[in-house]
């Protein structure tokens, strides 16, 4: 991925940010949605290298004057009502970009991929 | 204004980037730069975050940070911005022209970090909206 950066400047110096930032947020919001399959490491971790699948969420974010557009593809874990689930995905989303980036969002598309075994929760995690 | 009559003080480069660094090991919700890291033993470490330039009594820094998921990003940003040039004013004596802020990452806090992020949330609310 490109490495791109949302730029703002004002009279202390220059603020930059990665558009990575916009995902890493969008995909930490989107997994605190109960429902929604986690990533089983950190990403890019060995799991993914060995080619287990790694369930969680994965983000493409587009900047449009100031607005941003996001993508997501998730897991949803067996047994959770879908729409709900998805639902509730573009209001965190959207809630977190805008609260802690402090962007707008034109929109949040949220497309499920795949149902999943409901997420054990590892020892020592959470 | 470094000159006295009875000799002259220096300020290196190296002093100017420690003192920006040590400013943001202070404000919480930030993933690097913490108290402790081995950056601030070993110095040298610190110039992967902190690029400083001093030209004359004029510093401009730039300074790339991780910030805690929860914090709002622009927010922390200015703060960074505000305390470096202020300790960096206060202990030199040099001017701050610019502090440039990278947000090079988000990282899920640990239940410490997210609790630094949310006791600083009075913080955050009085450097105003953006």
């Amino acid at each position: 991925m490109a490495e791109r950066r949302i730029e703002i400047v004002d009279d202390d110096g220059r603020i930059t940010m990665a558009e990575e930032v916009i995902a890493s947020i969008a995909r930490i919001a989107a997994e605190k949605v109960d429902g929604v399959g986690h990533s089983s490491g950190s990403p890019g971790g060995l799991m993914s290298i060995f080619g287990v699948e790694d369930v969680a969420p994965t983000i493409k974010t587009e900047l449009v004057n100031e607005q941003v557009r996001l993508e997501l593809k998730i897991a949803v874990e067996y047994g959770y009502p879908v729409h709900a689930v998805a639902r509730g995905v573009q209001q965190n989303v959207e809630r977190d970009i805008e609260r802690l980036v402090g962007l707008s969002v034109s929109s949040v598309d949220v497309n499920v991929k795949k149902v999943v075994p409901p997420h054990t929760h590892d020892a020592g995690k959470k | 204004m470094v000159d006295a009559d009875k000799g002259s003080v220096g300020i290196s480069k190296d002093v100017v980037t420690a003192i920006a660094g040590i400013a943001v090991s202070e404000i919480g919700g930030i993933a690097n730069l913490r108290p402790g890291d081995s950056v601030f033993r070993r110095g040298e470490g610190m110039k992967r975050y902190v690029d400083t330039t001093v030209d004359g009594d004029v510093v401009t820094v730039t300074v790339r940070i991780t910030v805690v998921y929860g914090v709002p990003i622009r927010k922390v940003a200015k703060l960074v911005q505000a305390r470096i040039k202020a300790e960096i004013e206060r202990m030199t004596g040099l001017r701050v022209s610019a502090v440039n802020v990278d947000v090079q990452r988000v990282v899920k806090g640990d239940e410490q970090g997210e609790e630094a992020a949310r006791e600083n949330t009075d913080e955050w609310d009085d450097t105003g909206e953006i």
